[in-house]
């Protein structure tokens, strides 16, 4: 039997199938040496995963306690508002630019973000900037999917909202909301780090604009509320010592004593007297008799302005 | 290849929330000039309830019970300072009257507590947090 | 003849003459005889008193030495010879010698031996072989029929063939008075004739006087007094018998033909031929020439009747006649772009099985040379615009392609048509040639010249309607039309002084129209077809010849089906290569149309507001659309027109049967390479510009795929349609859906309902390829990059348990509650809507049995869910179980994103220090990753037929649910895709898938099945009306 007759006997489209299985074949080997070699990169990550201290989280304190105090912590709409009405000019250049949103590619750097991007977004509504507040929508949009928390956005509204003037006030209780809605989430969902960094974040923000504006107006009331932080700040540091197991939370804890160092020259003294109560337009309205003064000095506030934007420019960057 | 360039103006959000939460949409329409902070929800009948918040000088504070259908008869909210001083209450004992709201003007800065309290389980019912400089 | 030559004639004739012993009278006469036949009278005379002249130069010198040759002689002659033979050809040399020679037989009184000599030396200076000039010596010289047994000798006589000695042929006839010897001079292809007789012998109406040695050329008829007829080709044939190769029987018996409208083609053709024979058909414009050529060639299947080869039907057992049949028709079939020699090599290697490349190319070589065609060999043969060689050329060149092959039986459709006659006589002599090699030769003609029509052996006349009207000798049927019309010298068939017959006259008779009363030719013939063909039947009675039943003549010798396709691949990619024009286009066209495209797409994204950035990029999931358009299309436009191309060809060899599974193959081979470049050099390109790094391998297997694909979708239309026209027509029918059903511009969610489904991709989708391509890449692009891949994995698990935390589970939550609810609602339709809540939730459930829970719901109890075992307790242990797998997922999700964040950590940390952003920016692209997540979707989990189908992360969740183990569908952008129990990967599927439908398209292809259902359809359109 020579050649010729096996020849006959295959034929070329017997042959050409052949080819056809030979192709085929190194199409999968093509692939898999892709996967290979995804393999190895694989491999040196399990590595680092491995010499990586995967310590259990340590919690000092009890989940409800962690978060109460996160509950505490007040809203940087407030900030806005006060130096809103300490005649202060909106100033695109504190806020931190939207375009920053693609950089952040880890859960801390997002969480963080988001709060920033929040505290920023309030800062723009209050000063009814609302084609701005977009982009920044869009950046706290991309915070939130990145987190798999993107769904608390009901967006649509929002832009519309966003797209006339008249609806500041309905936009900036929507979103207030939204946020407050996301921090309620992740707290269900024990992933309260998040919740704790998206805080932090946005409290780090209010505080760095205030120090901005402050720096530039020397308004006592702004003076005031940055020493009134201190209260804030010693909440902050207690809760994030909690989840300092993580090598990036514990770097700002850190960052954030330093921070707490400075506003233990802080004083605020507290004097009670008793509230007065009437009933104005059908509600209970009380005033308040006691007083708190801060005790803050221009060196301070230098201080703190310094080092708080040296925080927040890590956390942004 | 149009969707794409649509993507690029409107970023689509979803929509759909499925989680059941309570909106408040009423308790927001009473705000009159107040900036929402907070929404707390009560859930748990003839328990009281426990909130905090850090309340700041030269704000006015204003607390708003809602309920679905208006009726608070059954809810309200006591206010204590920091040292948990009873400052007010939005049940007038005495005159066995329940207010909807609560309003406090600040001097103080601190943290704040705040009690909560309804008793119909067949209603649900929250508290929203405003503020105004 | 030139000066030069009768100046050496008249010179060899006075050195001859004058030997031995002086010039006689005698030869004097005949040397002057001599030139006054061949010249006028006045050159005549110059030339004689040149032969005077000669003679008296030798003369008078040498009295004692006259009765030897002298030398100076002989060298006088070998120096005239070889002037000769550089000027005259071998024929001309031999009727050169012939003369001599008759110079010795007109002296018989001398003792001729000087003469002799001289001759002789002649002859060997000539080159004329020994045998040859013996024989013709004695041919010429005497007369006794005892002396020419040679068997290059045939004598006519009325005598019996026992009388004739030795091989010398003959021919018997009654008709005869004496002997007429005819010569073959086998060297030159030349016969004389001679005549010893008392008879009057006349040769084309000359007169032979005796001893006269006169060429008896081609078309030659000689004629006796006494009535016989003897044709050139009747003598030749004697000749040659001997020598054919094939015993050929040639029978057509009352053939009728009728066309597809029933028309009558062809009626009672009766036709009985051997081999060797050159037979002309004639006929009217429409009278059925063509038909009977086809009809007779096996290409046309008779009505009635039969078409016999020795003693095989031809259209019944095509097998027996298998290679014995050739076919030329008028249309050229040959390949422009390849040259001559390389047209006729690769036909001749699809011819010959056994013969190595070597001897293919001497074959060829040799082939070319008889036709003349050798100087010309390595030209191309170009088109009717872009001539290289003459249309002579040409139709030898196709005569060539028939003639390598040596078929027995030939059938040539007007070979002469459009030729010079002197190019119509060479293609003519060499069809004439092949008759010789007995080769039996049927050739449609028109108009022929008075020398052709005198080649053929015999002509078959057609009159309009079919209608046979003369089958014969061809210049006997002028004498015979002009008999018929009672037309006055109706004996003379052709000229007698000039030879010449006028094939016209047989047409001015047959079409003579009827004159009126006022002279004018009316429209109707005087004649009929019908009458002609009657007057025909009854005048003719037709000679049948024996039948010979040997089929050993069946030598298809073709090579096997690989080397025929090897062949086919060799000569197509020749062909193309030569065509620069062609090639240019084809390997530019891919990689410019990337360019552009790329180009374009490529625009300053950077948030910064300078650069470009590939993560950014919107318009990449365009691209891999626009990709797989132009793979398409190109591949489309390459191979629509192959094989409408090659249909002529196609046509001429199926008389090979050659396998059409190697020619489909070769042109799919071709096309697939093509196609590999194409798409190559298009990746390379478009990748480049815009920056898809690390993909150049997968987007070229998946857009090679699918030009492969297109390209088997053109080569079916090229198959089915016989024009270019029709094809590129219908290449946008077949290129918009694909568009349009790609998945691509328009989202599966968003079309009819009618085609839509709700959690699959619609199964008119999987019909396309363009949305296995799309899917492939797409899932491949963004699955697989450097820098998802570490975090693919671990995404996965993350977006699954987040899905069902955010939206499957509360999903679930809300129909239990509402089943709940609802549980003893009198409404119909809530009710239904309740029963369908808990076959969902039951479904559901079912798919995460294998998810571990402490909590105690069983597998049976999860199979019983249904409307009517909810109550209280099971509603209870349903929502328990539910927030158990609410919390189960919150755990994964945690874990995942943990994992994801530590990921994230040790690859910012690898090799020293890498920039995640970066690596993301440069292989990572979000308008991508939006699309295969779906991440603009409003809903995002539906109720797809009593389970919950995910409409987002779609690049993260499995096909889950199946109908069948064969059911291989799923949502669009599926990572894996199940067949048969087991998954298999998207990207690898979608190609195997894609080269499986091509496999389906050969098969189509090969058994041309659309050509099969255009028929059907045209079949039914012709009944309606």
């Amino acid at each position: 039997m020579n050649l010729n007759h096996i020849n006959q006997f295959i034929g070329p489209f017997m042959k050409n199938l052949l080819l056809f299985a030979v192709f085929v074949s190194l199409l999968f080997f093509a692939c898999d040496s892709s996967t290979s070699n995804n393999q190895s990169d694989e491999a040196k990550l399990q590595q680092m995963l491995d010499s990586a201290n995967a310590a259990p989280q340590d919690n000092k304190l009890p989940e409800a306690a962690v978060g109460e105090i996160l509950k505490q912590i007040p809203s940087p709409i407030e900030t806005s508002v006060l130096i809103k009405k300490s005649g202060g000019t909106y100033s695109k250049d504190i806020l931190n630019p939207s375009e920053n949103a693609q950089s952040y590619s880890s859960n801390y750097k997002k969480a963080l973000n988001l709060g920033v991007y929040g505290a920023d977004l309030g800062y723009i509504n209050i000063y009814e900037k609302n084609k701005e507040s977009l982009y920044y929508l869009n950046s706290i949009k991309s915070m939130a999917d990145g987190l798999n928390i993107g769904q608390f956005f009901d967006f649509e509204t929002i832009k519309r909202l966003a797209n006339n003037n008249k609806n500041a006030d309905s936009l900036l209780n929507i979103t207030t909301d939204n946020f407050n809605k996301i921090n309620s989430f992740l707290y269900e969902q024990k992933r309260s780090d998040q919740s704790v960094l998206i805080l932090t974040g946005g409290w780090l923000e209010g505080l760095n604009i205030m120090c901005q504006i402050a720096q530039k107006n020397k308004n006592p009331k702004l003076y005031e509320r940055i020493g009134e932080q201190k209260i804030i700040i010693d909440q902050l540091v207690l809760v994030l010592s909690n989840y300092e197991s993580d090598s990036n939370i514990k770097l700002l804890n850190n960052d954030l004593k330093q921070l707490q160092e400075i506003y233990k020259k802080v004083q605020i003294t507290y004097t009670y007297k008793e509230s007065k109560m009437e009933i104005v337009d059908g509600i209970p309205t009380i005033v308040d008799k006691s007083e708190s003064k801060v005790n803050i000095t221009d060196a301070q506030v230098v201080e703190l302005a310094k080092l708080t934007s040296s925080i927040r420019n890590k956390i942004v960057s | 290849m149009k969707k794409f360039l649509i993507l690029t103006i409107i970023v689509l959000f979803t929509g759909g929330v499925t989680m059941s939460q309570f909106k408040t949409p009423e308790c927001v329409a009473k705000l009159n000039g107040f900036t929402f902070l907070k929404t707390y929800k009560l859930d748990n009948p003839t328990k009281e309830v426990e909130y905090s918040y850090v309340f700041s000088k030269d704000n006015s504070y204003m607390l708003i019970i809602c309920n679905k259908d208006g009726a608070q008869k059954n809810a309200s909210v006591t206010l204590y300072d920091s040292n948990r001083n009873m400052i007010a209450s939005s049940y007038d004992e005495a005159n066995k009257r329940h207010y909807y709201a609560l309003a406090y003007n600040c001097r103080s800065t601190g943290i704040y507590y705040m009690k909560f309290k309804f008793d119909d389980p067949s209603t649900e019912c929250s508290s929203v947090l405003a503020f105004k400089r | 003849m030139s000066e030069e030559i009768l100046k050496s004639l008249a010179q060899l004739y006075a050195i001859i003459t004058k030997q031995d012993g002086g010039v006689t009278e005698s030869e004097k006469t005949f040397v002057v005889n001599s030139f006054k036949k061949k010249l006028n009278l006045a050159t005549a005379e110059q030339y004689i008193n040149l032969y005077e002249e000669f003679l008296k130069d030798g003369e008078g010198k040498e009295d004692g030495k006259k009765k030897l040759t002298s030398v100076k002689d002989s060298v006088k002659t070998l120096g005239i010879c070889r002037k000769i033979n550089k000027t005259l050809t071998q024929k001309q040399k031999i009727v050169v010698l012939i003369e001599l020679l008759e110079i010795l037989k007109s002296e018989k009184s001398k003792d001729a031996d000087q003469q002799q000599e001289i001759i002789d030396t002649v002859a060997i200076a000539f080159n004329i072989e020994k045998d040859e000039y013996k024989t013709l010596q004695t041919f010429v010289l005497h007369d006794d029929i005892q002396l020419f047994g040679d068997e290059n000798v045939l004598v006519i006589n009325n005598r019996d063939s026992s009388t004739i000695p030795g091989n010398a042929k003959h021919i018997h006839s009654d008709y005869t008075d004496g002997n007429i010897f005819f010569v073959r001079v086998k060297s030159v292809d030349m016969i004389f004739l001679k005549y010893t007789g008392n008879d009057e012998l006349t040769m084309n109406s000359l007169i032979i006087g005796p001893d006269d040695v006169t060429l008896f050329s081609q078309g030659s008829t000689a004629k006796t007094k006494l009535g016989g007829v003897f044709y050139y080709s009747d003598v030749l044939s004697h000749f040659i018998s001997e020598s054919a190769t094939v015993k050929l029987s040639f029978q057509v018996n009352n053939l009728e033909f009728r066309f597809p409208n029933h028309k009558i083609g062809l009626r009672d053709v009766n036709i009985s031929e051997g081999s060797g024979k050159l037979i002309g058909i004639m006929g009217a414009s429409g009278a059925g020439k063509t038909t009977l050529l086809n009809v007779l060639a096996g290409l046309e299947i008779p009505y009635k009747g039969e078409v016999l080869i020795n003693g095989f039907n031809l259209h019944k057992e095509k097998e027996k006649v298998r290679g014995v049949i050739g076919y030329i028709p008028q249309d050229d079939l040959l390949i422009e772009e390849l040259t001559v020699f390389e047209n006729l090599f690769y036909s001749a290697k699809l011819c010959f099985k056994n013969k190595s490349d070597e001897e293919l190319t001497l074959l060829v070589n040799k082939v070319l040379d008889n036709l003349g065609l050798i100087q010309s060999k390595g030209l191309r043969v170009g088109n009717a615009l872009n001539k290289s060689i003459s249309g002579g050329q040409r139709k030898r060149l196709n005569i060539a392609l028939e003639l390598i092959r040596e078929p027995s039986v030939l059938f040539v459709d007007e070979p002469t048509s459009g030729l010079s006659s002197r190019d119509s006589e060479n293609v003519m002599d060499l069809l004439k040639e092949l008759t010789l090699k007995g080769t039996l030769i049927f050739v449609v003609i028109h108009q022929p010249s008075s020398d052709i029509y005198k080649m053929f052996d015999k002509m078959f006349l057609l009159d309009v309607g079919g209608f046979p009207i003369y089958y014969g000798n061809p210049v006997e049927a002028i004498t015979y039309f002009k008999k018929v019309s009672q037309q006055a010298d109706s004996d003379k068939g052709q000229c007698t002084t000039c030879g010449n017959v006028n094939p016209e006259q047989i047409f001015n008779i047959i079409e003579e129209k009827v004159v009126d009363e006022y002279g004018h030719f009316t429209a109707s013939r005087r004649l009929t077809p019908k009458q002609w063909n009657e007057s025909f039947i009854s005048k003719f009675e037709l000679k049948r010849v024996e039948d010979i039943k040997d089929n050993s003549f069946s030598i298809l010798n073709i090579p096997n089906k690989f080397k025929q396709f090897w062949v086919f691949v060799v000569r197509d990619f020749k062909s193309k290569l030569y065509n620069k024009q062609y090639m240019l286009i084809n390997l530019i066209e891919a990689p410019l149309l990337a360019f552009i495209l790329s180009f374009i797409l490529r625009y300053n994204n950077n948030t910064n507001g300078t650069g470009y950035v590939f993560r950014y990029n919107e318009n990449i999931p365009a691209y891999i659309l626009m990709s797989i358009v132009i793979a398409i299309f190109i591949g489309l436009s390459i191979s629509a027109e192959e094989i409408i191309k090659d249909k002529k060809i196609l046509k001429r060899e199926t008389f090979l049967n050659l396998s059409r599974n190697s020619y489909l193959l070769s042109k799919v081979m071709i096309l697939f390479m093509f196609s590999a470049i194409q798409t190559l050099t298009f990746v390379l390109v478009g990748n480049a510009i815009l920056g898809i790094n690390g993909m150049y391998l997968e987007y070229w297997l998946v857009l090679f795929s699918v030009a492969c694909f297109a390209n088997l979708t053109g080569l079916i239309i090229s198959s089915a349609f016989d024009t270019a026209i029709t094809v590129y027509i219908l290449v946008p029918l077949l290129l918009i859906p694909q568009m349009i059903l790609s998945g691509s511009i328009f989202s599966f969610d968003k079309i009819n309902d009618i085609i839509r489904s709700k959690d699959k991709v619609p199964m008119v989708a999987d019909l396309m390829a363009s949305r296995w391509a799309y899917e492939a890449i797409a899932v491949k692009q963004f699955r697989d990059n450097k820098y998802e891949k570490f975090f693919f994995k671990v995404e996965q698990k993350e977006n699954i348990a987040n899905f069902n935390i955010i939206y499957l589970l509360p999903e679930l939550n809300e129909r239990l509650d509402y089943a709940y609810q609802n549980l003893n609602s009198k409404n119909d339709s809530i009710l239904k809507l309740c029963i369908n809540n808990m076959t969902i939730l039951k479904s559901e459930l079912l798919k995460k049995k294998i998810i571990p829970t402490s909590l105690k719901l069983s597998e049976k109890d999860i199979e019983s869910i249904s409307i009517e075992k909810l109550d209280n307790i099971s509603y209870e242990k349903y929502r328990i179980y539910l927030n158990g797998l609410s919390d189960y997922y919150t755990k994964i999700f945690n874990e995942s994103n943990k994992e994801k964040e530590s990921y994230l950590f040790a690859l910012s940390r690898i090799n020293g220090g890498t920039d995640v952003n970066k690596l993301k920016d440069d292989y990572f692209n979000e308008s991508l990753s939006d699309l295969v997540k779906n991440a603009t979707a409003k809903k995002r989990i539906i109720d797809a037929n009593g389970y919950l189908a995910p409409k987002t992360d779609y690049i993260y969740f499995r096909p889950v649910e199946r109908r069948g183990t064969f059911d291989y569908r799923a949502h669009f952008f599926s990572p894996e895709k199940h067949f048969a129990g087991s998954f298999y990967d998207t990207f690898k599927f979608n190609i195997f898938v894609i080269w499986l439908s091509g496999l389906l398209l050969y098969l189509i292809l090969y058994f041309d099945l659309l050509r099969r259902l255009l028929n059907i359809f045209g079949k039914v359109t012709i009944l309606k009306t």
